[in-house]
């Protein structure tokens, strides 16, 4: 994940000042982290893309709600907020994410490594979408708490931060996600590698 | 990974009361160092929890093993798309008159339920002032007369004060509301509720002001219980309009 930038907060400063050039350098910073977590919270790559851009746009409609503190968890419960509204949608329009979905399997989400091989990469990928579909298998909001502490390495404090809940309940909701997570992949231990598959 | 069986869970739960959420917490140095120190202690006697513990490690690493998808395109805003889109100015005069229109409205309710209170205190002040000796039959019989009547034996000095307040029947049914009409039977105790406590209650009475002698005093008091119920509905409307702006930046 790319660090944030050295002068965050002036770059904040000068897009509350209406800087879009400013802002565009936090986009920059963040854009991969922010695909990322709509990624992992919508697994579609057509919709993690507008998520992400929605965000984007939210964040700069609204940047002058900021008052500090960590703008990374500013900026991840917007483009949490945002995933959750396409969440909203798609349970409101079915047929529209099944045709995203059909969409979506033309489009892999991981792309191979420089000088990996073929054959590593489709266990990778096989790899990685099986722990993708273990994630969408978890309610949303405990999704987004274990993607957030076990995927993008945030503390609980800021994942409360970024949730909006106590970091009691955070810690409540990665235990559970990642029980949920443990069986999943324990119902699906053929198709895992032996670094995970360590206890048979 | 061997999931552990809903009986073997609770066979262990019960016999070391670590809770799966600390194990979790465990696992991310969360635990506070007694705690910790129970949870270690715990897992060098308990095979299924330790192999719990493995499990939860192995769910994390693999989640950690995740690779980061690169970015299909830049995310920079153009100056097109924001142009719907300028950063909004802090609807801090939203806020600040919301909040103004709250107290307001919550003050004036304060006030006007105060003054409806001391009203319906002194009022009632008044109707202890008579005596209760009317029955049940007797009101069932158009007791009107017979109270006044009763009144004046009980408390000669109340006398005249009793004959005001008792007018005749006929007056007040022609007064009474259409709606509130109630039958014939019931009107002459609500015409006379000033002087007899053991009327219908108070509720009762507010929702049928009585049009005696006290027909200003009721009309006042409707008055200021529709002042009431308006200022209460503004007091709310105000604190949703804020709890909706509040929310909504909240999102942001």
């Amino acid at each position: 994940m790319a660090a944030p930038p050295q002068d965050e907060s002036a770059l904040v400063a000068r897009s509350q000042a209406g800087d879009l050039s400013a802002f565009n350098q936090l986009v920059e910073a963040y854009q991969g982290r922010v695909y990322n977590l709509c990624l992992r919270m919508l697994r579609s790559a057509q919709g993690a893309e507008d998520a992400t851009q929605e965000a984007f746009l939210a964040a700069y409609r609204h940047i002058h709600s900021f008052r500090g503190g960590a703008f990374r968890a500013w900026l991840l419960r917007i483009a949490a907020n945002a995933c959750a509204d396409e969440l909203r949608r798609r349970r409101r329009r079915p047929q529209v994410s099944l045709e995203q979905a059909s969409e979506d399997q033309e489009r892999p989400l991981d792309v191979p490594d420089p000088g990996e091989t073929p054959e590593d990469f489709a266990l990778r990928n096989e790899l990685s979408q099986t722990i993708q579909a273990g994630l969408i298998t978890l309610p949303p909001d405990q999704r987004l708490a274990v993607v957030l502490c076990d995927v993008h390495g945030l503390s609980y404090e800021e994942i409360a931060e970024t949730a909006s809940v106590s970091v009691g309940t955070i810690k409540s909701r990665i235990s559970r996600g990642r029980e949920r997570m443990r069986r999943y992949l324990a119902a699906h231990r053929e198709l895992l590698p032996d670094t995970i598959r360590h206890t048979e | 990974m061997n999931p552990l069986t809903p009986i073997q869970t609770l066979a262990c739960l019960l016999r070391h009361p670590v809770r799966r959420e600390d194990l979790s917490a465990y696992l991310d140095d969360r635990l506070a160092p007694p705690q910790r120190s129970r949870v270690d202690e715990h897992l060098a006697a308990c095979d299924r929890c330790r192999r719990e513990l493995e499990d939860l490690r192995a769910v994390v690493r693999a989640l950690r093993g995740l690779p980061q998808a690169p970015v299909p395109r830049s995310f920079r805003l153009s100056p097109a798309q924001v142009e719907t889109a300028r950063p909004a100015a802090r609807p801090t005069w939203a806020y600040g008159a919301l909040g103004t229109a709250t107290a307001a409205a919550t003050i004036l309710f304060v006030a006007l339920l105060s003054g409806d209170l001391l009203t319906l205190e002194r009022a009632e002040e008044e109707e202890a002032k008579a005596p209760v000796v009317a029955t049940a039959p007797a009101a069932l019989m158009g007791r009107q007369d017979q109270e006044a009547a009763e009144a004046g034996e009980a408390l000669p000095a109340e006398e005249d004060r009793a004959a005001e307040e008792a007018p005749p029947p006929q007056p007040t049914l022609e007064a009474a509301p259409p709606a509130a009409t109630p039958p014939a039977t019931e009107a002459p105790p609500e015409a006379s509720a000033p002087a007899v406590p053991t009327q219908p209650p108070e509720a009762e009475e507010a929702e049928r002001p009585a049009p005696t002698e006290d027909e200003d005093g009721g009309i006042g008091r409707v008055a200021l219980r529709v002042g009431e119920a308006a200022a209460a509905a503004l007091a709310l409307a105000a604190l949703g309009g804020l709890l909706v702006l509040r929310r909504r930046r909240a999102r942001t």
